[in-house]
């Protein structure tokens, strides 16, 4: 599995991002000391974001669906 | 450890929450907050803890630069460390007194003042006539810095300080010149806007 390291700065722009399009929702809570008493956001996906997860999941299975394995490199 | 012994340092925190929109100000800092917490207590140590920190405050520097607005206070910004720094290159050339300093001090002054200039109109005249003549600080700006630091480049004494003043003189000089010229960029909301 290929584990791929993301900064907060990339996360919680794509978020800015998903909810400017309507794709996730997002809420306050309360915060705890270990945040030091900061709230908290929660993110919901929408159920236009779940139509566009699936359209992308979609989109990536026909993809695959439609490579060959092993890829071979020609001469 | 208590809540207060697992936090990342202050100033650390301050300039996130300088970077960050006001909306997430407090969200954000409030999740790097517990995600150090967490890497500390993963028996990382401090050192590393501070190191993964900065790192993660870093990443927010591309969306304070793009965010509508912060080119202003970019702009605010360098233009008080310039002046800061040109007032003190010329106090020191006037004590000093090296021969050619009367030059010397002439680009400081020059400096300070377009500086102050640009301050005083992002402050208190937004919009006005005189905003309009930033361009020709820039490039006043821009000359200075670039000179200052191709020469400092093949001096056979590299002079940190000289070196942070060209680089901060070269990025008010761009800044000036992308406020000026109103950048067209797509806002938070979607919308198209200018800077």
């Amino acid at each position: 599995m290929l584990l791929r390291d993301v900064s907060a700065g990339s996360v919680y722009t794509t978020l800015d991002r998903l909810e400017v399009r309507g794709l996730v929702s997002s809420n306050l809570a309360e915060g705890t000391p270990a945040r030091g008493g900061r709230a908290r956001r929660y993110y919901t996906v929408s159920a236009e974001g779940m139509l566009a997860l699936s359209d992308a999941r979609r989109a990536l299975t026909t993809m695959w669906e439609n490579i060959r394995l092993p890829i071979q490199v020609r001469p | 450890m208590s809540a207060a012994t697992q936090a990342p340092p202050r100033w650390a925190e301050v300039v996130l929450e300088w970077l960050l929109a006001a909306r997430d100000r407090e969200t954000v800092a409030g999740d790097l907050r517990e995600e150090y917490a967490e890497y500390l207590g993963s028996r990382r140590g401090r050192l590393l803890s501070n190191l993964w920190y900065l790192r993660e405050v870093w990443s927010f520097v591309p969306g304070f630069i793009s965010r509508r607005g912060s080119i202003k206070k970019s702009l605010l910004f360098v233009s008080f460390f310039t002046l800061a720094a040109a007032c003190w290159l010329t106090l020191m050339e006037i004590l000093l007194r090296h021969s050619g300093y009367l030059l010397r001090v002439g680009v400081g002054v020059s400096i300070a003042l377009i500086s102050l200039a640009t301050i005083a109109i992002l402050i208190f005249k937004p919009g006005s006539r005189g905003e309009r003549w930033l361009w020709a600080g820039a490039l006043i700006l821009i000359g200075l810095g670039g000179q200052a630091f191709l020469h400092n480049a093949q001096a056979a004494h590299f002079e940190g300080f000289i070196f942070l003043i060209s680089v901060a003189l070269l990025f008010q000089g761009v800044l000036m010149l992308l406020h000026r010229g109103g950048m067209t960029v797509i806002c938070r909301d979607g919308r198209l806007d200018c800077l």
